[in-house]
């Protein structure tokens, strides 16, 4: 699993049963729309997420409904799964590089 | 003359610029609508129309953001080749096995074809500086995991010792070209 789609689900696992919709997921991911969409997509196909769409009327909000993504029960399962064993790989290496200012000779 | 100059001055900040930009704004807006609708064409019939909801409604909420707009939607763009490959189904087993066979053969195709000149490279190291041939790096890879990366040494084992003279060289030559940002350097000699 890639790292980009780490992040999608780290923002998906923040509120696993509330509907996120494609530019929200990439603002709090902080990955362009070229690589959300193809992540969804991905993680759709393979069934850890599910998508609806909006109810709403388009007229009355003045915007028209979103496709609203969210995690299925085992896909909110695996993604935990794959968190935990991405941050035990990385975490026993993990230095994190000082701040601008916080660096000591 | 300085009353007119006043009157068009401000006539230009508060009433052109503005109808320029919101001409700028319009433009990215519209282009980047085309720009979403020619992805759409990407993608195989059955999802298309979904597609299209989708993106007009996240493209929606960018409608005053210029050239916000457009870069969402040419990164879309970009990558609709590959969400039409998404789209087509995951490869199959027998596709990653042919995948990883053809991975494997053609790197080590292309290994034995580069090892006369990794040999070569290798020995010009050896015999130009002191010091090992090859490094080695941890680097962060598929799925986190860190592996170590063999490189060939491009610096010196010991680049303190020659600091001094470097700093000499590279500010000599910063000097003769009379280039502005060279102040940190020619403080450090």
């Amino acid at each position: 699993m890639t790292l980009q789609t780490q992040a999608v689900l780290a923002v998906l696992l923040d509120h696993p049963s509330a509907d996120h919709y494609g530019l929200e997921i990439s603002k709090r991911a902080k990955l362009p729309s070229g690589t959300i969409y193809p992540i969804l997509a991905r993680l759709q196909k393979a069934g850890w997420v599910t998508s609806s769409w909006e109810e709403l009327d388009p007229q009355a909000e003045g915007r028209p409904a979103r496709r609203l993504y969210r995690l299925t029960q085992s896909g909110a399962e695996r993604a935990r799964q794959a968190q935990a064993e991405t941050v035990s790989r990385i975490a026993p290496r993990w230095v994190p590089a000082p701040r601008l200012g916080e660096a000591k000779p | 003359m300085r009353m007119i100059a006043t009157v068009l001055g401000t006539a230009f900040v508060f009433v052109i610029l503005p109808l320029v930009l919101q001409d700028a704004y319009n433009w990215c807006w519209h282009l980047a609508h085309k720009v979403m609708r020619r992805a759409a064409t990407c993608l195989p019939e059955h999802v298309r129309g979904d597609r299209e909801r989708e993106w007009n409604a996240d493209l929606y909420q960018l409608r005053d953001r210029g050239l916000s707009a457009l870069i969402w939607a040419t990164g879309t763009l970009i990558h609709a080749p590959n969400l039409a490959r998404i789209e087509q189904g995951l490869p199959s087993f027998q596709y990653s096995v042919a995948k990883r066979a053809f991975d494997v053969m053609v790197a080590s195709l292309a290994l034995a074809l580069v090892a006369p000149v990794f040999g070569a490279i290798a020995l010009i190291i050896r015999l130009t500086s002191p010091g090992p041939v090859l490094m080695r790096q941890v680097r962060i890879g598929r799925d986190g995991r860190s592996f170590r990366c063999l490189k060939f040494r491009t610096m010196r084992v010991d680049p303190s010792l020659h600091i001094d003279t470097l700093l000499v060289v590279l500010s000599v030559g910063f000097t003769s070209t009379s280039c502005h940002s060279c102040g940190m350097l020619c403080v450090a000699t």
